[in-house]
């Protein structure tokens, strides 16, 4: 059962513009909304929510048209990346406003708070001002008192972004104990992989105002439709080129001086993007690989090796320019150093067309 | 910091001075002084004063309070004009001033006749005293509570709206209370300039007489000490509400650092 349809929603807000923006959201559904800032993700919310007219366009929640629906009328909470708890009220006041202004009895409003509390594991905050809780515990309190009111819809705006790590980690898992436990249809904000794959069912790319993709998290991350969408999702090698044929059933793409296999034919000549997952290519030392079919292998320079926790980023300079993400190890033995002379080694199945065919 | 301490301290100094060369004198007669302040005249100047002052903020707090929310919410490209109609009384001599609230409010004026036919009369009268103070006192009152109102996340009504509150339900249960503050700030101001105006007020009403026109009166016809006694009287009645002012508006305020 569809909860939320978007249908040819536009909103132009100053130099911003929103267009034909079209979603269908089912009931129960975790949708994870990516974007950069100024994509429009906030304003689409604020739309679903009523807080913000569309120019054009329909919205409608659980099958009822929203267009002449005031905010408080259509069923959605919002929970801002701020959390915006009322200052002068405290936890638990905050989390009974809505049930007040449903005029529901003291009694069902004591016993819901409680209940609330008790599911976020804040009832010793209770009594607290907003202006004396950690960011998490603001986190908690925004969600609970969203979900006092049973809304059909919860809305959250980026609710992780100014969290610390830890913090981030223990809301992420709160949102998954409520996605498991409520049938509520939640649409989150996000620029976070890691979040729409711990999170989403489904997830939807705005660009620029536009959906430039929307499918699983596995197709937004691995099968991206355009260069714009791989390069938002964090594909590290997005390059562009010309497809050329000769005649031994591969195609090739013309970059520069390289030329990369890819997996299918393509017409010749055609301009095409292509992105390279930076963990799909394994790095080997020049002359030791042979040149088996369906292999690329790209002479590179290593320019620079910065080392993380866990993973080390190779920036490789040769005909094209390459980033490899490689695991660290005990030893790092396998990790060639700066200034090395490699070779970038990938399968054509590991190249990703993106647009232009 | 010294440099500015030393500079700043110039008009601090012409306060202070200001302050003894009245406070002085009347203390140091105090017989004098308690006999000006049980005159019925000074009395009923002063209740009138105050008394005109309040119901001036009264009616700003009614029918400025939406207009100052407006003018903090609006993006509307009229706003800018409306803003400026606003700040018209602060920028005219007060005098001017007086004259535009008279031919307004007098008996024959556009306001003033239709409200004569009903017995309501601004000429020499209480509520020609309230107009005049409204009139001059508004600006102070509007821009301070829009003020306030701006410092309010938007974000918060949104919010409310989202959990079920109307507009109105939002402003009243979110906004208003956030602006206690500039609320009382605004109030106090404008009943400061309501209660000190003299112009504008003495052109619509020289009688019954407000205090400050007692004062330019007793200057004009009895002398120096006559005035000045009145004058001490008000200073410390308005520095006695000041202070109660300042204790009231930090209670108001407490929640205001947990703003977002």
């Amino acid at each position: 059962m569809t909860m939320i349809e978007l249908e040819q929603v536009s909103l132009v807000l100053g130099e911003f513009n929103l267009r034909d923006v079209n979603l269908r959201i089912s009931k129960g559904e975790y949708y994870v909304l990516l974007g950069p800032s100024g994509a429009g993700k906030t304003v689409l919310l604020e739309v679903i929510a009523g807080l913000r007219a569309a120019d054009n366009g329909t919205v409608t929640i659980n099958q009822r048209d929203m267009s002449d629906v005031q905010p408080e009328h259509r069923g959605t909470a919002l929970v801002y990346q701020d959390y915006s708890l009322f200052p002068h009220m405290t936890t638990a006041e905050n989390i009974a406003y809505g049930l007040k202004i449903q005029k529901r009895p003291s009694q069902e409003i004591t016993e819901r708070v409680d209940a609330l509390l008790a599911d976020f594991g804040i009832s010793s905050l209770k009594n607290r001002y907003p202006g004396s809780l950690s960011g998490g515990e603001q986190q908690r309190v925004a969600i609970a008192r969203a979900l006092a009111t049973h809304p059909l819809v919860l809305l959250l705006d980026e609710p992780f972004a100014s969290l610390d790590p830890r913090s981030r980690d223990d809301c992420i898992r709160v949102m998954q104990e409520l996605k498991d436990t409520r049938s509520v249809t939640i649409i989150q904000v996000s620029h976070s992989g890691d979040e729409a794959y711990a999170l989403g069912d489904k997830v939807v790319v705005l660009l620029n105002g536009r959906v430039a993709q929307s499918g699983t998290p596995d197709e937004i991350f691995c099968q991206p439709i355009s260069a714009e969408v791989a390069q938002f999702t964090g594909m590290e090698n997005v390059l562009a080129g010309t497809v050329t044929s000769d005649g031994s059933g591969y195609s090739r793409i013309s970059i520069g001086s390289a030329a990369i296999l890819l997996p299918h034919t393509y017409p010749n000549g055609a301009s095409i993007s292509i992105g390279i997952p930076a963990g799909n290519i394994r790095v080997m030392p020049e002359q030791t690989v042979s040149d088996n079919q369906g292999v690329n292998c790209i002479p590179c320079f290593v320019k620079r090796v910065t080392w993380g926790k866990d993973t080390a980023t190779l920036k490789l300079e040769g005909q094209i320019l390459l980033t490899v993400v490689m695991r660290r190890t005990d030893d790092d033995g396998h990790i060639p150093r700066q200034g090395m002379h490699v070779c970038a080694v990938f399968r054509n199945t590991d190249v990703r067309v993106l647009s232009g065919v | 910091m010294i440099a500015f301490w030393l500079i700043g301290s110039v008009i601090l100094l012409i306060t202070l001075l200001a302050l003894l060369a009245i406070a002085v004198p009347e203390l140091s007669d105090l017989s004098h002084l308690a006999s000006v302040a049980t005159e019925s005249g000074v009395i009923e100047a002063i209740l009138l004063t105050i008394v005109a002052a309040l119901v001036a903020v009264v009616f700003l707090l009614i029918f400025c309070t939406p207009l100052a929310y407006v003018l903090a919410r609006s993006t509307s490209r009229w706003k800018g004009i409306v803003e400026n109609l606003v700040d018209i009384p602060l920028v005219l001599p007060h005098t001017v001033a007086g004259l535009m609230v008279y031919l307004l409010f007098m008996s024959r004026g556009p306001v003033g006749a239709p409200f004569r036919s009903v017995g309501i009369v601004f000429e020499d009268a209480f509520f020609g005293i309230v107009v005049a103070m409204i009139f001059v006192a508004s600006p102070y009152y509007i821009n301070a509570v829009r003020e306030g109102f701006e410092k309010v996340p938007v974000h918060l009504e949104n919010v409310a709206r989202t959990l079920g509150a109307s507009r109105f339900h939002a402003f009243q249960s979110i906004t208003l209370p956030l602006s206690t503050r500039h609320l009382l700030s605004g109030s106090f101001l404008a009943w400061g300039r309501a209660v000190g105006e003299f112009a504008a007020v003495v052109m619509i009403a020289y009688f019954p007489m407000v205090v400050s026109t007692l004062i330019y009166q007793r200057f004009t016809t009895g002398g120096l000490a006559e005035s000045r006694s009145v004058a001490f009287i008000m200073i410390i009645i308005c520095i006695a509400v000041f202070i109660v002012f300042r204790w009231i508006t930090r209670a108001a305020g407490r929640h205001d650092h947990d703003r977002a």
